[in-house]
């Protein structure tokens, strides 16, 4: 009876273990089958994956290194979640003066999206294939939308200030030839995060190319966070607003009145 | 050395920030205006967002215009009877300003107002300044003769201050002695222009020390070195209540660049001060002068040239 016990309990488990890894394998390849883009043939690794923002940080520098056949061409795109851009949009005011008329939303783009590849982005990757893996910038042009407070906009002029606005930012970058490979199929590339990048979290995209086409690809996450005494100040300000407020009037007023005694003591009033 | 700004998110080289507090707060100390009119711009001009530079400049004048203010106390250069009138006056203005502002940016033409009243009024303010102080040098350089009659002449414009303005000032009621100035007004004249300016101040986002200095020497008639003194003790508490209001409500008020800029700022403060007192009065008004008159060419050049960015993160002015 308790052999029997036994048996029904292993072939409830083995059916339980079947059932899972048909499961997970069933969700895992649908992405891979639909797109028709492999996971394995290509390796993703960032070190750090984790950037700590402390009060010394003026940005890091992140190494992203990986595998793939020594023959493919390597894309690595690293991109924030799409989301709606809100900005303001200069313009002639009475006919005369240059300043903010109006609001604009672009959507979807991302607020931080930098590529580093092994060669020029046209030359080594199809028209379709940038567009389907949104990589370059007329890949994001043919998917975004863009709208002003002022009615219909020129999409071509505004999108090039848009890139504009962003690159002078440092958190758009388009860095061709970047991708170092090692001609046994290893490939590097050192990326210079910038600080004016938010805290969040980031996707790292290794695409694999052959022929034109992304056949490989392989993700990893970076996060970008604040720590110590920056955590601190911002908690504070956004918890505690007043206590924070007072805070800085205090500090203010005792550094002034302390300066001043400072001079007394040494220039004598 | 770079620190990491947690409001601002962004990151900037120590020098600069402690630099720029010690260029406004020598300005500060010598021409007793709290110097937003030029360090919210310069702010902007490193890349610090439009409405943390604001805010945060409100926190570092006040450490300025605090040192500043016990600088002249203990020169005996505060007119405190003055200055409280001025602020009760520039307390209220500056609400109204504020709600105006509301207003106008819910219509769309805060923008416009803004950038138009900064021209206007510093390209007022800048020549009329300009044009008297080089008036006045002229006249000083005209011998000794002059200079006894100009000695002679104010010692009769301080005695005609102690009496009670003429015309319209002088029937209105509450008149009052200002020991300090060496003036006598109506109470409701120090809080109307008070008021006047802190409606201007808050549409342009500034402490208002710039207008407030004018307003002093040419309207209320008081005394260079008294003006200095009465208008950082005034720009003090506006400062204070922008920097109180800006944390609590906007969360604007970043602290890390407020310390590096105060590091500069109270110092520099101090230095203008102990220049301020070897200069004459003329020429620190037309110092002044040149510096306003510089800031308004300035921005009527970004209004009519095309900028090289033609978008903009929202926020500030």
């Amino acid at each position: 009876m308790s052999q029997t016990k036994y048996l029904y309990a292993a072939v409830i488990l083995l059916l339980g273990l079947l059932f899972m890894a048909d499961h997970s394998r069933a969700a895992e390849p649908m992405d891979a089958a639909s797109s028709g883009i492999e996971k394995a043939p290509v390796t993703c690794e960032i070190i750090p994956d984790e950037v700590f923002i402390d009060s010394f940080y003026h940005g890091a520098q992140l190494k992203i290194t990986g595998k793939s056949d020594a023959n493919d061409e390597i894309i690595i795109k690293i991109s924030s979640p799409p989301t709606e851009s809100s900005l303001k949009f200069m313009g002639k005011a009475a006919g005369l003066f240059w300043m903010k008329v109006g609001d604009m939303e672009f959507k979807p783009v991302s607020n931080v999206y930098m590529l580093y590849t092994t060669g020029a982005i046209n030359k080594i990757a199809s028209p379709e294939e940038r567009i389907r893996s949104l990589v370059g910038y007329d890949a994001i042009k043919a998917q975004v939308e863009i709208t002003s407070s002022k009615g219909p906009v020129d999409k071509d002029r505004w999108f090039n200030e848009f890139i504009k606005f962003k690159e002078k930012d440092k958190v758009y970058g388009i860095h061709e030839g970047t991708v170092v490979k090692d001609g046994k199929g290893g490939f590097s590339a050192t990326v210079d995060w910038p600080y004016q990048a938010p805290p969040g979290e980031y996707k790292v995209d290794v695409l694999a190319i052959r022929d034109g086409r992304v056949y490989a690809e392989a993700s990893q996450k970076l996060v970008v966070k604040t720590s110590g005494m920056i955590t601190l100040l911002s908690d504070l300000a956004f918890k505690n607003p007043a206590l924070y407020g007072v805070i800085a009037i205090v500090i203010a007023v005792l550094a002034g009145l302390g300066v001043g005694i400072v001079f007394k003591g040494g220039g004598g009033h | 050395m770079y620190l990491y700004l947690p409001l601002a998110l962004t990151s900037v080289n120590i020098l600069v920030p402690v630099g720029l507090g010690l260029l406004v707060g020598l300005l500060s100390g010598l021409f007793g205006v709290g110097g937003g009119f030029l360090m919210t711009p310069l702010l902007m001009m490193v890349g610090i967002p439009p409405t943390i530079a604001a805010a945060t400049d409100a926190n570092q004048i006040v450490a300025a215009s605090a040192t500043g203010t016990l600088a002249h106390w203990r020169l005996g250069n505060v007119d405190f009877k003055m200055g409280f009138l001025l602020l009760v006056g520039g307390f209220t203005g500056g609400a109204v300003g504020v709600q105006l502002i509301k207003v106008l940016k819910a219509t769309g033409g805060a923008d416009f107002l803004i950038k138009m009243t900064y021209v206007v009024m510093l390209g007022l303010v800048g020549t009329f300044m300009f044009f008297e102080s080089l008036n006045a040098m002229r006249k000083a350089k005209a011998g000794s003769d002059k200079a006894q009659k100009t000695q002679q002449q104010a010692t009769s414009e301080k005695n005609a201050g102690a009496k009670p303005s003429k015309g319209f000032m002088g029937a209105l009621p509450i008149q009052i002695y200002f020991e300090k100035s060496g003036v006598t007004h109506s109470a409701l004249v120090p809080v109307g222009l008070g008021a006047f300016v802190g409606i201007l101040a808050a549409i342009m986002g500034v402490g208002g020390g710039f207008l407030m200095v004018p307003v002093m020497i040419y309207l209320l008639r008081m005394p260079m070195h008294v003006v200095v003194g009465t208008s950082l003790f005034q720009i003090m508490f506006t400062c204070v209540e922008v920097t109180f209001l800006q944390a609590y409500t906007n969360h604007t008020v970043d602290f890390v660049l407020a310390i590096l800029l105060l590091l500069g700022s109270t110092f520099g403060a101090q230095i203008g001060t102990k220049i301020g007192k070897k200069l004459h009065g003329d020429q620190l008004k037309i110092l002044l002068a040149i510096i306003v008159l510089a800031v308004t060419v300035k921005i009527v050049l970004e209004l009519l040239m095309e900028p090289s960015l033609l978008l903009a993160y929202k926020g500030g002015h």
